[in-house]
């Protein structure tokens, strides 16, 4: 750990909070995609 | 619109910033490795390149919230009260990576996580505004009555943003003054400039894909009757 720059703990996790937000977000509204994509085949009769 | 046009506007939401989230791992290291050490504060000013450009995309979503808002309130077209639902989500999100990586910033360079001074409180208070306008959209149910009420709270952020922006003039704060938008010259050396600009262009074709996606999704759920 002495390799490390004084500081580097709050830069690090600065940067993984806002990773996991965006791709969190993302993920989630991918998947909000995909069910309305099968609802919609259903309501369709395109299952 | 179609149930396949509120689709492909999800599509190619997602796309734009799943895009922009690739972009964005390019933008992480580039700030690690494309960067000078800044002398002053050491390596936590780093965090400059994902602090500003979130706190940019966040005002940038509030204002963007109330001004559609406004439209829906002289125009009264349900489009735009989805879409400002979803411009506020999003604003949300950038609003939280502001809020957290403010403080893991503040606490190497000044020596405290928080000070509740004109900078940071309003941005706190227009964060809450926010969150609870969303809580208020989940309460009523009433979709033009939603809409209504919704609006004037979004009104309400559009009127506290340029204070937010401004504060660092207007009120002794610990918060430095912007370094880009304002109304000199740019004040920082060229690579960190780059590496910053190319941020904020990163973060804002995210928030507008995000928004795209969202809104796809709102409207495809208005549709089916559903709370979107």
């Amino acid at each position: 750990m002495g390799d490390l720059p004084a500081g580097a703990g709050y830069v690090t996790a600065a940067y993984a909070i806002a990773a996991a937000l965006y791709v969190g977000y993302w993920l989630r509204l991918r998947k909000l995609a995909k069910k309305n994509s099968r609802e919609w085949k259903v309501g369709s009769g395109r299952n | 619109m179609t149930a396949g046009a509120e689709r492909a506007l999800t599509r190619r939401g997602l796309l734009l910033s799943g895009l922009a989230l690739v972009l964005l791992a390019g933008i992480y290291v580039m700030a690690f490795a494309a960067t000078p050490i800044e002398r002053s504060q050491g390596f936590p000013q780093k965090i400059f390149y994902l602090h500003v450009p979130a706190a940019w995309c966040a005002l940038l979503g509030f204002t963007v919230v109330g001004v559609v808002s406004l439209l829906y309130l002289w125009l009264k077209d349900p489009r735009l009260d989805l879409f400002a639902a979803s411009a506020a989500e999003v604003g949300v999100i950038f609003s939280i990576v502001m809020l957290t990586s403010g403080p893991l910033w503040a606490r190497p360079v000044w020596g405290t996580w928080w000070q509740w001074d004109a900078r940071l409180t309003l941005t706190l208070l227009l964060f809450f505004l926010f969150v609870g306008y969303l809580s208020l959209r989940s309460a009523v149910h009433d979709p033009a009555e939603r809409a209504r009420f919704s609006a004037v709270v979004a009104l309400l952020g559009l009127v506290l943003v340029p204070f937010v922006h401004l504060s660092v003039y207007l009120f002794r704060t610990i918060h430095p003054t912007p370094v880009v938008l304002k109304p000199s010259a740019p004040t920082l050396p060229g690579s960190m400039l780059t590496v910053l600009l190319l941020s904020l262009l990163v973060h804002t074709l995210l928030y507008a894909g995000l928004v795209l996606a969202r809104y796809g999704l709102a409207r495809a759920a208005a549709k089916e009757g559903t709370h979107g």
